[in-house]
């Protein structure tokens, strides 16, 4: 067993975890986060998305031993004192979610993305995205909600 | 006629499940855990198409924490009917059967081939991983032309 302490959404988190662990289920099973969702295991999908150092990362490629010592943010730790952060604000008011699987994973990426690049045009939303994959929305809804956030956050909303 | 009032239909309107999904409450089935859950790994095809000779089970049934193993030759006599195609679209759709196992053959990269049931996710995994399958590759189509012409 190997011995992690995490800050998670704010918090320091310890436990002991197999060296195996994957962050992914370090956050679920072990510290009972679920709203980071697991959907392929192999990296593909993107709905394991969560900010490590404040940088986005699949939480299902990151062993949980890699994050000992670091800060990591969830979708749980996005909202502070019952505000919603704006890309959860903007995803609600464009309808950028369906079953809402991928949605944490989207809105994390997002947050990231955004604090690179705030200001950024609809096509390098869609390129941002290129490791996130939706089943429900054909993306339109997703584009546009990250495009009204930026315009919000960044405020230059036309 | 009186006037209707059209404040629904053709009006967007807001989700009211939204809240919970957008910010990691919501419950999906992977969410759920159970006093004295186990946890099941499924064994997949490394091949597109095989034929399956025999499973061996019984490495994995030996690994720690497992409870049970199956293939789907075990499981085939307790199957009533393939799995139900949810939305046929037209009459004449082409519907093959698809078993929740492969028996007999594999019939894509993936097809899963035998089950093996343990205490921990990562036992599971571990026997999984003992369960010893004779594959014989078969030969496949790769592309749409080829999965058109009629086989075997």
């Amino acid at each position: 067993m190997a011995r992690v302490e995490v800050t998670v959404n704010g918090a320091k988190r310890e436990a002991d975890v197999e060296p195996r662990t994957l962050l992914v289920y370090f956050l679920r099973e072990t510290l009972g986060l679920t709203g980071t969702n697991v959907g392929c295991d192999t990296s593909s999908c993107g709905a394991c998305t969560v900010l490590l150092d404040g940088e986005s990362v699949k939480s299902c490629t990151v062993l949980a031993v890699q994050a000992d010592g670091r800060e990591v943010r969830t979708i749980e730790g996005l909202a502070s004192d019952g505000e919603l952060h704006p890309l959860q604000e903007s995803f609600h008011r464009n309808h950028g979610l369906q079953c809402g699987y991928c949605t944490p994973g989207m809105i994390m990426a997002a947050v990231s993305y955004l604090k690179e690049n705030p200001t950024p045009t609809e096509e390098e939303v869609r390129e941002s995205l290129e490791g996130n994959l939706c089943r429900c929305t054909g993306y339109q809804n997703i584009v546009k909600s990250i495009l009204d956030a930026a315009g919000q956050l960044s405020g230059t909303k036309a | 006629m009186a006037k209707t009032e059209s404040r629904v239909i053709g009006t967007p309107v807001l989700r009211k499940e939204d809240p919970e999904l957008l910010t990691g409450q919501a419950k999906y089935t992977d969410d759920l855990t159970a006093h004295g859950m186990l946890w099941m790994h499924i064994v997949r095809s490394p091949y597109a198409h095989a034929k399956i000779g025999g499973v061996d089970l019984s490495r994995a049934l030996s690994m720690p924490g497992v409870v049970a193993a199956f293939s789907g030759q075990d499981l085939a006599e307790d199957w009533t009917g393939p799995l139900l195609m949810a939305w046929p679209v037209t009459e004449d759709i082409n519907n093959p059967p698809h078993w929740p196992l492969a028996k007999d053959k594999a019939r894509f990269q993936g097809d899963g081939v035998a089950v093996v049931v343990a205490e921990t996710r990562a036992q599971a995994a571990d026997a999984a991983e003992m369960v010893e399958v004779e594959y014989e590759p078969l030969p496949v189509a790769v592309d749409m032309e080829a999965a058109l012409e009629s086989g075997p």
